[in-house]
C-alpha cells in the first residue's frame, strides 16, 4: 500500500492550530511588500530632498550673483570688509548644500566649479591701498562671476 | 614624531580680508598665526623636529575667502618658510574639498615667484 505524500507543512501554533505552506506564502509577500514599499519610499523620499535642494542651491548661486556683481561694480565704503564677508558667507551655504545633494545621490561635488566662484568673488585686488571696486561691465571679474554662478546652474539641474 | 593639530575654527570663526587694517581675523593675522606655531614646532630656522606632523583643520568657520587664503599659505613663502615644509602640512577641509587645491595653487605659485 503506497503512503499519500503531503506537501503541506504543518507547523503547530501553542494554541493547537497549524500554520500551513499557503499563509507561509502569503505572509512572505505581506512582508515583501512591505519591504518594496520602503524601498521605494526612501528612493522617492531622497529625490524630492535633491530637487528641493537643487531649487533651492539655484537660487541661492541668483543671490550670489547679484549680490557680488552689485558689490564689486559699486563705491568703495567703509563697510566692505564685512560686505565681502558676507560673500564668503553665501559660498559657504552653496558648498555645504552641494554636499549634502552629493551625499543623497545627486549631482558629483565639482572642486573645480567651487573654486574658480570662490576666486571670481572673493579675490581682492588693490590699487593704491584701496580695493579695487566700482568695475565696468565688462571687467574680467564680473564676467567670471556670471560663468562660474551659470556653469554652477547648469550642473544643479532637477531630474 | 608627534601630530600637532591646528584648529582654525578656534582663532578664526569668520574669516575676513586679506590685510589687518580691513578687519578682525584677517588673512595677514592668519599667517602670523601659522607662521607662529609653526616655528614653536619646526624652530627658528624650521629645521628642527622635521618629523612632527602638522594639520591644519578648516572647517566649521562660517567661510574662507580666497586672499584669505592666499595671504595664509602663499604668505608663509614669502615669510621665508621653506616650501617643502609648507607642502607637508595636512590639510583638513572636509565642508569644502576645493579648498586644498586653492591652497596647493597659491603655495606653487608663490614658490614660483622665488
Amino acid at each position: 500500500m503506497m503512503n499519500i505524500v503531503s506537501y503541506n507543512i504543518f507547523l503547530v501554533t501553542p494554541s493547537g492550530s497549524t500554520i500551513t505552506t499557503q499563509q507561509y506564502i502569503t505572509w512572505f509577500l505581506v512582508v515583501l511588500g512591505w519591504v518594496v514599499t520602503c524601498i521605494l519610499a526612501w528612493v522617492i523620499l531622497r529625490k524630492n530632498a535633491r530637487n528641493s535642494w537643487i531649487g533651492d542651491i539655484k537660487k541661492m548661486l541668483i543671490s550670489l550673483e547679484d549680490n557680488s556683481i552689485e558689490f564689486w561694480m559699486s563705491d568703495n565704503e567703509e563697510k566692505e570688509s564685512i560686505e565681502l564677508k558676507k560673500l564668503g558667507r553665501e559660498i559657504k551655504e552653496i558648498t555645504t548644500l552641494a554636499q549634502e545633494i552629493q551625499v543623497y545621490g545627486g549631482q558629483r561635488y565639482s572642486n573645480d566649479l567651487f573654486k574658480k566662484l570662490r576666486q571670481a568673488v572673493t579675490t581682492e585686488i588693490y590699487d593704491n591701498d584701496k580695493l579695487k571696486r566700482n568695475l565696468k561691465v565688462l571687467d574680467n571679474r564680473i564676467n567670471n562671476i556670471s560663468d562660474a554662478c551659470s556653469q554652477l546652474r547648469n550642473l544643479y539641474s532637477r531630474k | 614624531m608627534k601630530n600637532n593639530t591646528l584648529k582654525i575654527v578656534d582663532k578664526f570663526p569668520y574669516p575676513g580680508s586679506r590685510y589687518k587694517r580691513l578687519g578682525p581675523q584677517s588673512g595677514e593675522e592668519f599667517k602670523d598665526y601659522l607662521y607662529k606655531n609653526l616655528k614653536s614646532i619646526y624652530g627658528a630656522e624650521f629645521n628642527k623636529n622635521l618629523d612632527n606632523i602638522v594639520l591644519i583643520d578648516l572647517d566649521g568657520t562660517q567661510g574662507y575667502g580666497s586672499s584669505f587664503l592666499e595671504e595664509g599659505f602663499g604668505g608663509l613663502i614669502r615669510s621665508g618658510v621653506p616650501y617643502k615644509l609648507v607642502k607637508s602640512l595636512r590639510i583638513k577641509t572636509e565642508e569644502e574639498p576645493e579648498l586644498y587645491e586653492e591652497i596647493q595653487e597659491y603655495i606653487d605659485d608663490e614658490y614660483s615667484k622665488l
